[in-house]
């Protein structure tokens, strides 16, 4: 399976503990993992100009950054990994940035879907969702991240998704039996 | 007292910044607004974190973005939670998300703030989360009666807290304007708007490689 790992540039040492060690784990098992490290300082803000729904379908228009590329590397992946520090229980920045420019891959119109009004999906299909928060933070926090990661997945509709928060490396190798099991589907 | 905002939005006079306006309109001060996206590339960036640290009241309006703060007021808050004083006196805070149509979904931005709040050790006001933030646009200058009303109360109400100091319980509030017809308008207008743009189908998926 090919996994779209997205790391953040500002990264604490556990962070970059973890994220080796979820490398090391996916490619122990075969997969191939494609690591990207994300920098908010290099990917420009989204400006809500809705040019990727109105103007150029499916694509943004600022094109002086790695943003559609990475967003077309996204939707080619059978999985996609974000290992973010949970910051006031969401994503760090550096996630955050690409996250916000990746709205190019969802459709503009407005749809119920369970229960609530969302965009619909732009793609057949979209890649299982893995995100690990990682931190030293309170378990609300952790719980505003884990609420987070669902949400995203209404919005996105992966056929699987988990979230997965953790304190340190060792914990994140106890969710590893976790991890790949969310791999099993969609390959 | 003085009042300070940030102004999470990528743009200057979008609903964020006509939100910052109602409530200087209702608090009758002068509000020190604050560009996120502007200022954390800035050179001023540290001067603008003291003065808003300086304020009795720090306002945080925004849209929300992907279920949560666009990325440059994360990076925003980050630097101010990095410059808290503790010890010194702090602003409370209020927060403003204006989200997609049900003011429900803005619940989680809400939570965030909070726990901004809580790692930077500033005094939590409450929050409000409008629904169908987009509307106002539609809403005029006045928005005491019509479409607003309801938003212009909640709005109401915490400029008494802030100038009582008060604490709360976050508030969702939204246009009134039926769910079908938002629903059926903004697809509509999605339609037009490529349309007059050239943009061809808006199904496109040029992404795919399989």
């Amino acid at each position: 399976m090919n996994i779209l790992l997205l790391c953040e540039w500002e990264s604490s040492e556990v962070g970059i503990q973890i994220r080796n060690a979820v490398q090391d784990i996916l490619e122990q098992e075969g997969h191939h993992v494609q690591m990207i490290i994300l920098n908010s300082k290099e990917l420009k803000p989204c400006v809500a100009c809705l040019g990727c729904w109105l103007k150029t379908p499916g694509q943004c228009l600022i094109t002086d950054d790695e943003a559609n590329n990475i967003a077309f590397q996204q939707i080619n992946a059978n999985a996609i990994m974000l290992i973010s520090k949970i910051t006031y229980g969401g994503f760090s920045a550096d996630i955050k940035a690409f996250l916000d420019r990746s709205l190019q891959n969802i459709m503009p119109y407005l749809v119920n879907y369970k229960g609530e009004i969302h965009h619909p999906m732009r793609y057949k299909r979209f890649p299982i969702w893995i995100v690990v928060g990682y931190g030293n933070v309170s378990n609300a926090e952790k719980r505003t991240f884990t609420i987070l990661a669902e949400r995203n997945a209404l919005n996105m509709r992966p056929a699987k998704h988990l979230a997965v928060t953790v304190d340190s490396n060792d914990e994140l190798v106890k969710e590893a039996g976790n991890i790949l099991k969310a791999l099993e589907v969609g390959v | 007292m003085k009042i300070a905002a940030i102004n999470g939005s990528s743009k200057t006079a979008g609903i964020s910044a006509l939100i910052i306006k109602q409530m200087e309109k209702l608090l009758d001060e002068q509000i020190e607004i604050h560009h996120a996206m502007q200022l954390v590339r800035a050179e001023t960036l540290k001067e603008a974190i003291a003065g808003m640290l300086e304020a009795d009241i720090l306002l945080i309006v925004f849209p929300l973005y992907v279920d949560s703060l666009p990325f440059p007021l994360i990076e925003l808050l980050t630097r101010l939670e990095n410059t808290v004083c503790h010890g010194a006196s702090t602003p409370q805070i209020f927060t403003i998300v204006n989200g997609a149509l049900d003011p429900a979904q803005t619940t989680l931005a809400l939570e965030m703030i909070e726990h901004f709040t809580c790692r930077a050790g500033l005094p939590w006001g409450y929050g409000i989360g409008i629904g169908a933030g987009s509307m106002l646009y539609n809403a005029g200058e006045n928005w005491e009666k019509g479409l607003a009303s309801d938003i212009h109360h909640a709005l109401c109400d915490m400029a008494t807290a802030i100038e009582e100091k008060r604490s709360g319980r976050n508030i969702f509030v939204a246009p009134k304007f039926p769910r079908f017809l938002y629903k059926t308008v903004a697809n509509v207008s999605f339609w037009r708007e490529a349309k007059r743009n050239g943009a061809g189908n808006l199904r496109a998926r040029p992404y795919m490689n399989h």
